[in-house]
């Protein structure tokens, strides 16, 4: 991740975890002011990502002028057991 | 190893379907696939046999046939989709009569284009209609 803080005297580092997101906090002598960078989603170290499958492509019959009622399936696996939430969004083209 | 499933209706075309997984330690992962629904399932010519699929149970891939054909005595000139408009219904028998198996009884529905389109309905045979 590329940051670009510029701070005219910088004199203290530290990173926190907020929620979700993960921050570098920096402490600027001239002004007294804490600037907070973002870095972005926060992951705890040493955990794994997990994997996720939604299947091949398919196609299947129309069961009326407005569509199919249609089936998803997807499986996941998280090597640390966490556990995991599912969320499915779509788009369609004619 | 963990699972979902879902249903869900899905229009006419080219469907691009998006499944998202978050672990809840800033990891979110997902995967893509696509689902056509075909709009068309019945052919010019004649003789045509069509077999609909069930919209009461969510189609999955090479599960689309239905349990009942609908059979066109005439000639197909047009294609196009025929389908159930009602789901099966059972009917109680007449007071007093007592039926072997109760009928199922179904509102078949095409925007093929067929001679006789309007011609009414049918001729049950075991899981078979006939549309003269």
């Amino acid at each position: 991740m590329a940051v670009d803080a510029r701070l005219a005297s910088p004199v203290g580092l530290s990173t926190a975890v907020r929620g979700r997101r993960s921050g570098l906090y920096v402490a600027d002598s001239q002004d007294h002011r804490v600037r907070r960078i973002d870095l972005g989603p926060a992951t705890v170290a040493g955990n794994q990502p997990p994997t996720v499958d939604a299947g091949a492509d398919y196609s299947v019959t129309a069961t009326s002028p407005a569509g199919a009622l249609v089936g998803l399936y997807a499986t996941a696996q998280d090597p640390d057991g966490d556990p995991l939430t599912f969320a499915w969004s779509g788009r369609s083209e004619r | 190893m963990n699972g979902q499933s879902v249903a869900v209706r899905l229009p006419i075309g080219v469907n691009a379907v998006t499944v998202t997984v978050d672990d809840a330690h800033g990891h979110v992962v997902s995967d893509s696939i696509e689902i056509t629904v075909v709009g068309e399932n019945t052919f010019t010519g004649s003789g045509e046999i069509v077999t609909p699929p069930d919209d009461n149970i969510p189609s999955l891939a090479g599960t689309t046939a239905g349990r009942v054909s609908v059979t066109f005595l005439g000639q197909v000139l047009a294609p196009g989709l025929t389908w159930f408009a009602r789901a099966p219904t059972r009917l109680a028998a007449p007071s007093g009569k007592q039926l072997g198996s109760a009928p199922l009884y179904y509102d078949v529905a095409t925007t093929s284009g067929c001679r006789r389109r309007r011609a009414p309905l049918l001729r049950p045979e075991r899981d078979e209609l006939r549309v003269p």
